[in-house]
């Protein structure tokens, strides 16, 4: 008790606050510093996980010709996941990529998509008619190369009105 | 330490006593298992002890010491190349031993000498006969186990694998496989289906621009509902098609006319004079024209069945086609002949009137005129055409049609679980699956369950059965009368005649058994499956399951990759020639540079081998090769100037500089004498005639054709280039022929061709003096072929 | 000291001054005695003969020392733990010793990653063995952290000064599934794959949130998640690679951190539970056995002197035993036996290993393992809900029960007694009949999609039946609450309900679920291809 109230009286003198005040602004300013440079380094380390470019392979895949696109048909490209429908008014893609969790979905004969994984289901156009999924399959965009081929780009999606003329 | 009196502390000992016996006993067991129980050391031990009894039988030392320090061990081949490593010999040790071969099973010796160009540390097991190398136990081996998709091949279906390297469609080692893909090309599967790169060169089927002026709308809806029935051999497969749309077809196939044909004025020809030019042109070269007695067609199967062409087709389109060809059917491979109006006139009339079936005729005309389609029924066809992918074998307007049917480029590795079974009861196998799909397309589809027993469903299908409505719709799939109603229902429902729960919709009545099948027989709806039943003989649905199953995703690396031996370039030239052969089609029956059948001979070289008067000669006026031959190249009656053009082009182009050399540099050594000895030696009256003495296998050296204009001696015919060739080896100008290669020296070689050339038929000796030497050699093919 | 080796040194050493020329026997002699002696210098005080010197043994040895050198009767009956706890981490002990050995062979590349599977599999001698054990030794380590946890709830073992423990066990279990998790992509085959393809997925699932809100474009914290788990859009190489460093590396270190923190943390919050009656009902016995003589002879030194009171010492030490043997034979016997029991199934049944993973062919039906099914099920409703909000909610909700309820009664004591027993029974009832309800009513009549088919997503996302259960059950914990006026009833009441309803869509998951998630009554319903 004796000894607080001793200490209690000097921290209330006016040299000693300086003094502390003094030594103080150097600690603080030693802590901060070392948490700042701490922090930073942080920071930047967790810049690493995600690289500025993914090592995928291309998102923009020619899929052939476009003359092969023609009249009411659909393709489906196993290996690049997806369909290209082609009607009157021109072609469209549609991802088989189901948008709930990343499963394949798998096209029905009557034309709906069903998905396997937590049964969510699409109708022809990729409208969600059932399930979990939480969007309609996703529309990719679709384009011309100039040597006439038909190209997809898998990261870019369009809305489901959109069709590519030929 | 016993202040534990509430809390005993014995029994955690037994615990801990009872449990770690318990590890020590399971762990002695598991050390006994892995290193005593194990399959592999039986057969290794079993190995070991045969190979010290036959060490023991032969008493060799070097032998005996080998097998007495046989180590058990799991033995394994790494490919390095191919990523892989296989464990297979670990059980089946005697593999590359021959002393083995009669050994049972794991133990016995690869059989065949298929390891000799084929050896186990270069291939190993798997990249042949599929299972898993890595395992080291029967059963995961060999692939029988889940999770592992490609189970060993047995039997002709190793086969399949043969392709990862070999490329080529014929692998004379693999017959099956190269049956099979001959039957890809045949039957045209490449219409309907993507194959990485087979691709059909041409459609299966013919055109079908002027169908509906070519034949009777009576006859296509009888080919529609079942071709089989008018053409058992015929490549048009049996599709199922119940009577609407078999009429929605026939409608729409029917718009397709010519008017130029139709407004013809019925021809009149004579059946006699017909009859000779028929003999003339050698139609049975390709098409069939009669049964033999096991009903087994008789003729070529180049060209369409000509049984029953009278109710078939329509004479006005005969007369147009046979004038030419070409018109109709830019690719078929019929040759246009130089008929003139009545020529063409008088053989439509012998054909019309030798092939036809008078008592069909009548049924025919006693059986009401179908009505013209409707509006409706002719866009049904319309979709049905494409539905079904007919357009994958017939051309039909000048569209590109995209494949129908599944993607197959990668079907031989696809997991089974992704093919569907359905209810079949079949081993859920990848070449079970092919094989039962090849067979009967339509048996591989799931069992519709229905609501309940006993409802309403079933109490149509009652109402059905007996009446035998479903007779006239021949769609129905295999199976049971169950499944068959199964498969009515989900039809009704697809077509919108049954909502989901099976019930009529309103306002039919619904005892109306009857409205439902005429509702879906009028709907076109009953279309099982697109796959049609081609109706396949058990071998060949065999060997196109191995084909089918060599369409692999596993790639064989570079070094073993054997580029398929497919022309890149078709031959095609522009030149006179070029335009004789397309007129002509020389091509459907001869090869050039690798293009055309091998119906006749190889003409690449043809310049190389045979005398240009002879030929000449030979294509104004064809003789068949062999006595035994009855057919013969087609006289075409070709203008002089035309026949003269290709024989120069033939002798100039068609040529090998190269082929022979030894006969050009060494002709002058040789001795046509010694040559005789030698002939008469080397036995080969065995195979070949000479003046009328010797054997009938090989053609004669001295054929006599009457009438012709050049000697037909092997002089007379053969270049010495040619000949010197042929007798050193001739199974490098013709792979499979049977002549034997008789090992030759040089000297020998040149003393026979000199021999064989000095054979030319006095008669005509002052007819060819310029020429080289005109001689004869053993005439190649063993099918005696005709050269044009 | 040995007394007998210092004996035999004498001897020898007056044997050398008989007899100096004997250098070579004096070695001999020491050779002789090596092995004793070996074992006198390896344990510091030989076999102790008396409580003393058992406490010694305990207190002074290098591995023994996380025990206290005496405990309470009740802790080591089996009842009051089911030794749960000591398994749980037995079988972290053999996950990675025989996580170690596998690694030897183990490839983490997508190309390799299968085949060394095999071969573990069919040329490592005992691998397959190894693998096994792995395999059956992680659900096995779920299974019993899982328990354990419910036994610490029940037994009210989060109460002060016990809560930050508790928050170190939900961390601990966190990151057993996270372990769990992250080792089943590395054998590469298509459970793997797709498993975690849509592990992945549902940490993009807040896109479901930020898609509604129509902020994705700015802030896509669901890819940022998915990204920095797979270092690329898809299951891959780059996948397999960070699964494999936080499988052996990463989540084992901060696992060994937070055992560390949990063990601490029991010894110095006053052991294990028991009933505050504990003490009481055997006062009568106290020092029947004898004064305090029996206390070690060691105290804790005094580090520093500081105000406030000093930690409680354990009052009743008659009702304490010696941990030498006595917790030895307990924590002895329930290694073995968990050892046993992991051989047996090791030997037994092989680790699934299915086709080599193909990433142009899902799995149909694709199941998670047995622990994520439960979730699976809440997933297939809605993937940000199933996946993130609701075990984040309960994780987080479990985490904080101890500031919650904060009474002190009937701690140690399973249910808290009678009222807690019906209040559990209760409960439990209660989660059957909302579970099973809310299941049969999904599967017969479908959810809001169904019935309005336009409705937004952000709806089904926030009204679902996983969300419908989880609010139906804080309902009833909060009328508990106000029912018995006591937060200890309230806590049961919803543990319970979580507890039922994870065992009931696990079960239901499980077996009722078929191809494209459908509903089935059994396995061979399943639609044959």
């Amino acid at each position: 008790m004796r000894d607080e109230t001793i200490r209690d009286d000097l921290k209330a003198s006016p040299r000693f606050q300086l003094e502390h005040q003094r030594r103080d602004f150097l600690g603080m300013a030693a802590m901060w510093s070392a948490a700042s440079a701490i922090f930073v380094a942080l920071l930047g380390a967790m810049r690493l996980p995600i690289p500025s470019v993914f090592p995928e392979s291309n998102s923009r895949v020619k899929l052939g010709s476009v003359d092969l696109f023609q009249g009411v048909a659909v393709t489906p490209f196993v290996e690049q996941r997806l369909w290209v429908f082609s009607d009157d008014q021109g072609l469209y893609a549609i991802s088989a990529i189901c948008t709930h969790l990343g499963c394949l979905v798998a096209r029905q004969e009557d034309g709906e998509f069903d998905c396997p994984c937590h049964g969510s289901r699409f109708d022809s156009q990729g409208k969600v008619t059932k399930g979990p999924a939480p969007k309609p399959l996703l529309r990719l965009a679709l384009s011309v190369s100039p040597d006439g081929q038909l190209v997809v780009d898998r990261q870019q999606t369009v809305g489901p009105e959109v069709r590519l003329k030929v | 330490m016993d202040n534990s009196d509430e809390y005993r502390v014995g029994w955690l000992k037994w615990l801990l006593l009872v449990s770690s016996i318990g590890c020590l006993a399971l762990l002695s067991l598991a050390a006994f298992q892995e290193n005593f129980t194990a399959s592999w050391r039986a057969h290794q031990v079993e190995y070991s002890k045969r190979l010290d009894q036959l060490a023991r039988a032969t008493e060799t030392k070097t032998q005996r010491k080998s097998s007495a320090n046989y180590p058990i061990k799991v033995r394994q081949v790494f490919l390095d190349e191919w990523k892989r490593v296989d464990r297979c010999v670990t059980c089946h040790v005697g593999i590359e031993n021959p002393d083995f071969a009669e050994v049972p099973q794991p133990l016995t010796a690869h059989s065949g000498d298929i390891l000799k160009h084929h050896p186990a540390d270069k291939f190993g097991c798997t990249i042949c006969h599929q299972g898993q190398g890595r395992a080291t136990e029967k059963q995961a081996a060999h692939g029988h186990v889940p999770f592992w998709d490609k189970p060993l091949l047995v039997g002709d279906f190793v086969q399949a694998t043969c392709a990862k390297c070999h490329h080529d469609e014929q692998v004379p080692q693999a017959p099956a496989l190269s049956h099979g893909r001959q039957l890809i090309g045949q039957l045209g599967c490449a219409g309907c289906h993507k194959m990485g790169d087979i691709a059909n060169r041409v459609k299966a089927g013919p055109q079908l621009d002027s169908i509906g002026s070519k034949v009777s709308r009576k006859w296509l809806d009888k080919w529609l509902t079942n071709p089989k029935d008018y053409l058992p051999q015929g490549k048009m497969p049996y599709y199922g098609l119940n009577p609407g749309a078999v009429d929605a077809l026939a409608s729409y196939l029917m718009t397709f006319r010519n008017g130029a044909i139709d407004h013809r004025p019925k021809p009149e020809g004579d059946y006699d004079t017909g009859a000779n030019i028929y003999r003339e042109s050698q139609c049975i070269v390709c098409h069939v024209t009669k049964l033999d007695y096991n009903d087994n067609p008789v003729g070529g199967q180049i060209g369409p069945n000509l049984l029953e062409i009278g109710n078939k087709v329509n004479s006005r389109w005969l007369v147009t086609f046979l004038k030419n060809p070409h018109s109709f059917y830019p690719n078929t491979k019929m040759p246009a002949f130089h008929f003139s109006d009545q020529e063409a006139l008088d053989l439509s009339q012998y054909v019309m009137e030798e092939w036809i079936d008078y008592d069909l005729l009548d049924a025919e005309e006693q059986e009401p005129e179908p009505a013209q389609g409707t509006a409706e029924q002719i866009g049904q066809g319309k979709r049905l055409f494409a539905e079904l992918g007919c357009g994958g074998c017939h051309d039909l307007g000048h569209k590109t049609v995209k494949p129908t049917g599944p993607d197959l480029t990668f079907i031989g590795s696809t997991p089974v679980h992704q093919l569907t079974f359905g209810d079949a009861k079949v081993p859920h196998t990848t070449p079970d699956f092919l094989y039962t799909k090849l067979k009967s397309p339509k048996s591989l589809h799931h069992k519709f369950k229905l609501p309940t027993e006993g409802d309403f469903a079933a109490a149509i299908w009652n109402n059905l059965s007996p009446a035998a409505q479903f007779s006239g719709s021949q769609a129905l799939p295999d199976g049971s009368e169950q499944d068959r109603m199964a498969w009515v229902f989900v039809q009704a429902q697809r077509a919108g005649l049954l909502d989901a729960s099976l019930k009529i919709a309103d306002g039919v009545a619904r005892s109306q058994a009857a409205w439902l099948v005429e509702e879906l027989n009028k709907t076109a709806a009953l279309n099982p499956l697109k796959m049609p039943n081609f109706q396949l003989l058990d071998e060949d649905a065999k060997a196109l399951t191995i084909a089918l199953m060599s369409l692999s995703d596993v790639s064989a690396p570079s070094k073993h990759f054997e580029a398929p031996r497919r022309p890149k370039m078709v031959f095609n030239p522009k030149d006179k020639f070029g335009k004789l052969e397309r007129h002509y089609r020389c091509l459907s029956c001869h090869q050039i540079r690798d293009s055309g059948e091998l119906l006749a001979s190889d003409l690449t070289y043809e310049g190389s081998r045979v005398d240009r008067e002879w030929l000449e000669h030979y294509l104004d006026k064809p003789y068949s090769m062999r006595r035994m031959l009855t057919i013969a190249m087609p006289i075409f009656h070709f203008p002089k100037e035309e026949s003269r053009l290709m024989a120069d082009y033939i002798s100039y182009v068609f040529v090998d500089s190269e082929m022979g050399k030894g006969w050009r540099l060494g002709r002058a050594q040789a001795d046509p004498e010694r040559g005789k000895t030698l002939f008469e030696s080397k036995g080969c009256l065995a195979c070949h005639q000479l003046h009328g003495t010797g054997g009938d296998v090989g053609p004669s050296l001295t054929t006599q054709v009457p009438e012709f204009p050049h000697g037909t001696w092997v002089g007379d015919k053969l270049k010495g280039e040619w000949i010197y060739q042929w007798l050193k080896d001739p199974q490098a100008l013709l792979p499979d022929t049977i002549e034997p290669n008789l090992s030759l020296s040089d000297q020998e070689s040149l003393d026979l061709t000199a021999y064989l050339l000095s054979l030319k038929n006095p008669e005509y000796q002052q007819l060819d003096p310029a020429h080289e030497e005109p001689e004869a050699g053993e005439v190649p093919e063993e099918h005696g072929e005709p050269e044009s | 000291m040995g007394t007998e080796s210092s004996k035999m040194a004498r001897q020898v050493e007056s044997d050398r001054q008989d007899a100096s020329p004997g250098a070579l026997r004096l070695l001999w002699c020491n050779l002789l005695v090596t092995p004793r002696s070996f074992r006198d210098s390896l344990i510091r005080h030989g076999r102790p003969t008396s409580e003393r010197a058992a406490s010694q043994a305990v207190f002074t040895n290098f591995f023994l020392h996380i025990l206290p050198t005496r405990i309470h009767r009740d802790s080591l009956r089996i009842r009051t733990t089911l030794g749960l706890g000591v398994i749980s981490l037995v079988l972290f002990f053999l996950l990675s010793l025989t996580g170690v050995a596998l690694m030897i062979y183990y490839k983490p590349s997508t190309d390799l990653a299968y085949d060394s599977m095999k071969e573990i599999q069919y040329v490592v001698p005992t691998g397959r063995f190894m693998r096994n054990i792995h395999r059956w030794a992680a659900h096995g380590m779920v299974l019993c952290v899982i328990l354990h946890m419910a036994r610490a709830f029940y037994t009210a073992a989060y109460k002060s000064p016990r809560q930050f423990n508790w928050v170190v066990g939900m961390i601990l279990f966190v990151l057993t599934l996270a372990l769990s998790f992250t080792g089943y992509l590395l054998p590469w085959d298509q459970l793997a794959y797709w498993a975690v393809t849509i592990g992945s997925e549902i940490a993009q699932s807040p896109r479901e949130i930020t898609d509604a809100l129509g902020i994705t474009a700015w802030f896509d914290i669901g890819a940022y998640q998915k990204q920095l788990l797979l270092g690329a859009n898809h299951v891959g190489q780059e996948a397999l690679i960070r699964f494999y460093v936080l499988h052996v590396i990463v989540l084992p270190f901060v696992m060994c951190v937070f055992l560390a923190i949990h063990f601490w943390r029991i010894r110095k919050d006053g052991g294990l539970t028991r009933p505050a009656g504990a003490e009481a009902c055997s006062e009568s016995e106290k020092f029947r056995n004898g004064p305090p003589a029996l206390a070690p002879a060691k105290t804790y030194g005094l580090m520093a002197v500081v105000r406030g009171r000093t930690p409680a010492v354990d009052r009743s030490m008659a009702n304490t035993m010696a941990t030498y043997p006595n917790a030895l034979y307990a924590i002895g016997a329930l290694c073995m036996v968990t050892f046993f029991v992991m051989l047996c199934l090791g030997h037994s049944f092989n680790a699934p290993l299915t086709e080599h993973a193909n990433p142009l062919v899902p799995e149909n039906p694709a199941k998670a393992p047995w622990y994520f099914l439960g979730l699976q099920e809440l997933v297939s409703y809605s993937a940000f809900m199933g996946g993130v909000g609701i075990p984040g909610i309960v994780v987080v909700g479990l985490m904080l029960v101890p500031y919650l309820d904060r009474e002190q009664e009937e701690v140690g004591v399973w249910f808290g007694g009678s009222r807690g027993r019906r209040v559990s029974l209760a409960s439990a009832l209660f989660a059957i009949v909302v579970v099973v309800g809310i299941l049969t009513f999904t599967i017969n009549y479908g959810w809001l999609r169904d019935w309005y088919p336009n409705i937004p997503q952000i709806v089904i996302t926030f009204v679902n039946p996983g969300t419908v259960m989880l609010v139906v059950f804080s309902l009833w914990s909060f009328f508990i609450t106000q029912k018995t006026n006591s937060t200890r009833m309230g806590a049961l009441a919803i543990f319970t309900c979580f507890l039922l309803a994870f065992a009931i869509l696990t079960y239901f998951a499980t077996v009722h679920r078929g191809p494209n998630w459908g509903f089935y009554w059994s396995k061979s319903d399943w639609p044959v291809h």
